[in-house]
């Protein structure tokens, strides 16, 4: 028995549309946020601190992590990727993040000069 | 005429705004088509390696790809990064796809391609089209 539910985007045949031309389809697994949270931070100064997030136990691979870090002297936010990358050159906070099976690290640098008080934001993500 | 479906998160209308939905019919879900893993090995010398998947959509889909980078942590990162190893010498990791594959890269620099090395990865490809 064949049944589910598909969506077509507008002016699609949903009978006919190909699987790009849906908005759904309960055959194909969507990308899901599975986990969320926002952290916050007082990072010391010249200091490099990791926060270990662990992974609820329904959680495999592979995962879509999304990382926001709020970078005060510039009032943005900046998505975090594997490597540090410094988003300011004159205040230098840095920031990646890893993950493995049973945790998300986020890791962030603080060589600015001063305490600095932050954010991020994670989602993690899974189809 | 506005149609479609909205599914609302708990203790939520699902005439609110669109961050308190669930599902929103005017919003297209990425939809898996195949995930998977495997080893890149790369032999000295060679300067890196290619891993390619195919796919055969047809045009170019979305695409995620992570991996263990074997150096520092050996946790898993983001298959697209470029990473330091002196000299202003660098490792580079890639993705990206075609109509038919997809393609899993990595360049590595003469100081780390020195002996053999294997790299674990996870790829997802999503029906998606990674251009409109």
């Amino acid at each position: 028995m064949e049944w589910g539910v598909k969506l077509s985007k507008p002016n699609k045949d949903v009978l006919t549309a190909d699987e790009k031309d849906l908005i759904f389809n309960t055959s194909d697994p969507s990308l899901k946020v599975i986990q969320s949270g926002k952290y916050n931070l007082s990072i010391a100064s010249s200091t490099t601190t990791t926060y270990t997030i662990p992974l609820s136990s329904s959680v495999s691979r592979p995962l879509l992590p999304l990382v926001n870090l709020y970078v005060p002297s510039l009032n943005s936010y900046k998505g975090l990727s594997g490597i540090s990358v410094i988003y300011d050159l004159v205040t230098y906070l840095r920031g990646k993040f890893e993950y493995d099976d049973n945790n998300l690290y986020v890791t962030i640098e603080n060589y600015t000069g001063a305490n600095v008080d932050t954010h991020f934001y994670y989602f993690l993500c899974y189809a | 005429m506005d149609f479609g479906l909205r599914l609302s998160k708990s203790n939520n209308n699902v005439t609110d705004s669109l961050e308190k939905m669930l599902v929103d019919s005017g919003y297209p879900l990425f939809k898996r088509f195949v995930q998977g893993s495997g080893i890149l090995s790369t032999t000295a010398g060679n300067g890196g390696a290619t891993v390619e998947i195919s796919h055969n959509l047809g045009y170019k889909p979305s695409a995620n790809v992570s991996g263990k980078i074997p150096y520092g942590s050996n946790k898993y990162k983001e298959w697209s990064l470029w990473d330091y190893q002196g000299l202003q010498l660098g490792d580079t990791y890639e993705y990206y796809p075609d109509t038919n594959k997809l393609y899993i890269k990595v360049e590595l620099c003469s100081l780390s391609d020195t002996v053999n090395r294997s790299f674990s990865y996870d790829y997802i490809i999503f029906y998606d089209e990674a251009t409109l």
